[in-house]
């Protein structure tokens, strides 16, 4: 009997039936291509395909994927009773599914684990390339055999290979054919439409999301199911704050504004409000998003969405903000402190003000790879950054965090505060939140304290 | 190009009008542009924090976004203190005021940065000026050097925009005349899908649908990079029409673009692909005087693509058919095969491969009935002269003995003929089934002259004209083949004959028709120049 024959075309799978064999058009996911006249799949379907296949018991013959170079074997670090417990949930749920833990439970020792695990090739993406770095470091503790980068200047592909969003999704292409297994941090990123494309145009039959804020979005939590698989396993902070993350404190500092700063807070939120108000009272339940598209489309509502930003560009750094920060870095002169502005020119101030060293993208791969060690050894005890301490990064020195503000909502807020968790003998965290009183930033950050407990 | 919350346009119905700087804007372009000359010298940040103001005359807030973008893309910067080292200032600086804290020594901020400053050979002032000095934000403005008039920032601005807005395309379909070589060639290069419809008619090259792969399966973005990408080659064709679909804030929209759009050209595109090609043209043009070398002739059609000849030469005194030349400059056996394979399909007869010696070609990869010129390093134009001098002056061969052969192309053809059959009737699964080569009959049925396949039914019509000329000739036909397949909808169907279109796209098959010469004359019309329609 002839065989279906599936070959591989630019991040898709091309089908091309044999005489009198079954019509393509009937499997999952196939679409016949009018551009080029043959049957093509979304390469992300690939296995179900196979499968389908399989099922039917029509021969195939598959020349999608790249007969390439194994990693060797490796061991994966000792795991935790709760990571071990991730791994063989992920195993379980047939090498697809999302875990999640919250940050500072070691999420990329699960990784490691599912990789050494399965010995397939693999490929990590990473949202930045400080964590390329990063993981391509803690990679190379394991594995005997180079790691792979791509980002940050980097193209150098090894069966495991660490890559940033933008590079997997530049060369999604090319290195859609060649990995099995796809490691995907910070899985939350995914499932709304802007990279998802990088998940699509590969053909890894195994894939583990993980992440410590799984998408609350239902749409895009079904989506981030069908391009990675379900969650399989979670843990919030409370699970495992005391015995496997630090104990912490949450302090809120209730600060004033200055006269001018209220008087100008005042004019800008009441601008605001005179839209937002009568907006809000006639949709209610209306996301953000819909307000921010209604109020493009006039005078008012542009004036309002100015008078939004102004507003929080009044509190992002208060005069009383400025002081309480000198204050607590001289409290904390012997702890490892990282302190998170709303953006980088805010950082910058601290930065000089303070004389401490901003940790930003626009610092090159030497430079922040040096700050991180002298860091980690103590010889520098302070790091101000506004995004690239977000996510992921491992700073276990860390021990004290002043949030002066941010501007990615709670999700933000809860990995900014996950930095400072990874738990050491005698650690007790302690999470300083500076507030304007009398702002919208009271009412965040009273939610934001219920939400750290829960999640 | 623009980011995407640059991007100024408004939404017509379903059709996306960018909004395009016109003379209108050049009076505050030119007030933008004096800012920017009173900051250079000073910090880009202080530039910045001025563009965030308006300016002191009326100036539309989206465009000059827009313009501000533009301009930051064409000045350079330069460090506010040079022959330091800012990376290692920083820590030297911070270390110290971490000692300091650390030890409980509580010096002050200016005694920290003096210290430094002093171990550094600067004053606490410079030190400050160079601490930051390698971010872009601190460094100083230095203006473009030649720096744009309003207009010229107008057709940039206008560039930019446009390329911004393909950013956010699906799919691109392009009509040209004139340098679809490059465009195609940029379209491989991005790696982009590209079909050719070939030409309706004598006037263009061809309609390109460009798209990506993973396209077909949702509306995806991916792609517009690399279609945006295509702009600034398309500013070369003699004509083009470009319409996009795009995604604008969740809906679908079309962009239109054509010749004259107020779009500054890009770089001019390599007039040659390579120094021998060149070369060759230079030697040729100062040589052959009663000749024209036409440096990019008509692409032809092979198949379902397109063969683009480096070059036509034809006698001056318009004497005789043109002949092709393609030099060979790279080889491999898959790129030699699948060049020959082109050139073999389209039927070209007239035509001089000229290969490189050094590329190690054996003459028995190259077909015998080919004329090949070896040539080293350049091609040698004399020689070309001469072989084409000869084979003039030789006699041509006999036609009639072995039979003519004719293109019946879409001026010979009903167009609309299966278009006007339902998607279901079995027309179209005929049409889909036919391939390049595939043979056909001709046969007369209902008054009409069809083309038929093999005992079965039909799948095109001759139009009545052309039905006039052939019907006399039917017994003399040896052979119909299939030479091309042209995808036709509604969109190319006249207003007038729209109503009778019964299915959304058909396809027309165009076909070679050889037959013996008896009795008739040769077509009095004169011959195209296209050596497939040649004897």
């Amino acid at each position: 009997m002839s065989a279906l024959l599936l070959s591989w075309d630019r991040g898709t799978v091309v089908l091309e039936p044999a005489p009198g064999g079954l019509d393509p058009g009937e499997l999952p996911g196939v679409l016949w291509d009018p551009r080029v006249r043959r049957f093509r799949a979304p390469a992300w379907r690939h296995r179900e395909l196979l499968a389908t296949l399989e099922r039917r018991g029509e021969a195939v013959d598959d020349r999608t994927r790249l007969v390439l170079q194994a990693p060797l074997p490796w061991q994966s670090p000792p795991l935790r009773a709760y990571q071990a417990g991730a791994v063989a949930a992920w195993e379980a749920a047939g090498r697809r599914g999302v875990i999640v833990l919250p940050t500072g439970s070691g999420k990329t020792r699960v990784a490691l684990a599912a990789m050494a695990g399965s010995g397939l090739r693999t490929l990590c993406v990473v949202p930045t390339r400080v964590l390329v770095e990063q993981w391509a470091r803690v990679l190379g503790q394991h594995h005997p055999g180079e790691v792979g980068r791509f980002g940050d200047g980097s193209r150098d592909e090894r069966p495991l290979t660490i890559s940033t969003y933008a590079s997997a999704l530049i060369h999604a292409e090319r290195l859609g054919q060649r990995f099995e297994l796809l490691v995907v941090d910070e899985a939350h990123h995914f499932g709304g439409g802007g990279m998802d494309e990088i998940l699509e145009l590969s053909l890894a039959p195994a894939r583990l999301g993980l992440t410590a804020t799984p998408p609350d979005d239902t749409a895009r939590l079904l989506r981030l199911s069908d391009l990675v698989g379900p969650v399989v396993y979670q843990l919030a902070i409370d699970d495992l704050a005391g015995r496997y993350l630090a104990p912490y404190e949450l302090v809120t500092l209730r600060l004033e504004l200055s006269e001018p700063e209220r008087a100008i807070y005042e004019a800008e939120r009441a601008c605001f409000e005179r839209v937002h108000r009568p907006f809000a009272r006639h949709n209610p339940g209306a996301r953000w998003q819909e307000f921010l598209a209604a109020a493009a489309r006039s005078v008012e509502g542009r004036r309002a969405l100015e008078g939004w930003r102004r507003s929080r560009e009044v509190v992002a750094f208060t005069e009383a903000k400025r002081a309480a920060v000198g204050r607590l870095l001289l409290d904390h002169c012997t702890s490892r402190v990282l302190v998170f502005t709303p953006d980088n020119a805010t950082a910058y101030q601290v930065a000089r003000a303070h004389l401490v060293m901003p940790f930003t993208c626009d610092a090159g791969r030497a430079e922040r790879t040096e700050a991180l060690r002298r860091f980690s050894e103590g010889e520098l005890r302070v790091l101000v950054s506004s995004q690239v301490l977000n996510e992921g990064l491992d700073v276990p020195a860390a021990d004290v965090a002043i949030v002066i503000g941010g501007r990615g909502g709670d999700r933000e807020y809860l990995q900014r505060v996950g930095r400072v968790l990874r738990p050491a003998p005698g650690k007790r965290a302690r999470i300083v939140q500076l507030v304007s009183a009398g702002t919208f930033e009271e009412g965040q950050a009273r939610r934001r304290g219920v939400w750290l407990a829960a999640g | 190009m623009l980011l995407a919350r640059l991007l100024c346009f408004d939404a017509v119905g379903d059709v996306l009008v960018p909004r395009l700087l016109t003379a209108a804007d050049h009076p505050w372009l030119a007030v933008l542009l004096d800012e920017q000359v009173r900051f250079e010298g000073r910090p880009w940040g202080e530039l910045k924090e001025r563009m965030g103001e308006p300016l002191p005359c009326p100036s539309p807030g989206a465009k000059r976004a827009a313009a501000w973008h533009v301009l930051q893309g064409l000045g350079s910067r330069r460090p506010p203190v040079e022959g330091v080292k800012p990376r290692e200032l920083r820590l030297a600086l911070f270390l110290e005021a971490q000692r300091s804290r650390g030890s409980g020594e509580g010096a002050s901020r200016g005694a920290i940065l003096a210290r430094v400053a002093s171990s550094h050979g600067l004053s606490p002032d410079e030190l400050e000026r160079a601490l930051f000095a390698d971010r872009a934000l601190e460094q100083l403005v230095v203006l473009a050097d030649p720096w744009p008039d309003p207009a010229g920032l107008a057709l940039l601005v206008n560039l930019a925009l446009v390329q911004g807005l393909l950013r956010k395309a699906i799919s691109v379909r392009v009509r040209l005349r004139g340098n679809a070589r490059a465009v195609i060639r940029q379209a491989q290069l991005r790696r982009l899908l590209c079909t050719v419809s070939g030409p309706a008619d004598g006037e263009d090259d061809g309609v390109l649908e460009l798209s990506g792969a993973y396209a077909l399966f949702r509306r995806t973005t991916l792609y517009g990079r690399r279609l945006a990408s295509l702009v600034p080659v398309l500013q070369w064709s003699q004509r083009f029409e470009l319409e996009a679909r795009c995604v604008m804030r969740g809906r679908e929209l079309t962009l239109k673009l054509a010749t004259g759009a107020p779009i500054f050209p890009g770089k001019a595109p390599r007039r040659f692909d390579s120094k021998v090609e060149e070369r060759f043209a230079k030697d040729f043009g100062k040589l052959a005087m009663d000749w024209d070398l036409l440096r990019e002739p008509a692409p032809i059609q092979a198949g379902e693509s397109l063969v683009f000849p480096d070059f036509e030469l034809r006698r001056r005194d318009g004497g005789s058919e043109p002949w092709l030349l393609e030099i060979v400059g790279f080889w491999s056996p898959a790129y030699l095969e699948r060049k020959l394979s082109s050139l073999r399909v389209a039927r070209i007869s007239r035509l001089l491969l000229c290969i490189d010696r050094d590329l190690a070609v054996a003459e028995d990869d190259v077909p015998a009935e080919l004329p090949v010129l070896w040539y080293r390093k350049k091609v040698d134009a004399k020689a070309v002269l001469a072989w084409l001098e000869a084979q003039e002056a030789e006699p041509r061969p006999e036609p009639e003995a072995s039979g003519r052969l004719v293109t019946l192309g879409l001026g010979e053809l009903f167009l609309d003929y299966a278009g006007r059959r339902p998607s279901e009737d079995g027309i179209h699964a005929r049409l889909a089934g036919l391939s390049v080569g595939d043979r056909l009959e001709l046969v007369m049925r209902g008054g009409r002259l069809l083309l038929v396949v093999p005992g079965g039914g039909e799948v095109a019509a001759l139009s009545q004209r052309a039905a006039a000329v052939w019907r006399a000739r039917l017994e003399e036909i040896v052979e119909v083949r299939v030479e091309r397949l042209v995808v036709r909808s509604v969109s190319s169907v006249g207003p007038g004959y729209r109503s009778a279109i019964r299915c959304e796209g058909w396809v027309v098959p165009v076909v070679g028709v050889r037959w013996w010469l008896q009795r008739h004359d040769r077509p009095t019309r004169r011959r195209s120049r296209k050596p497939t329609q040649a004897v």
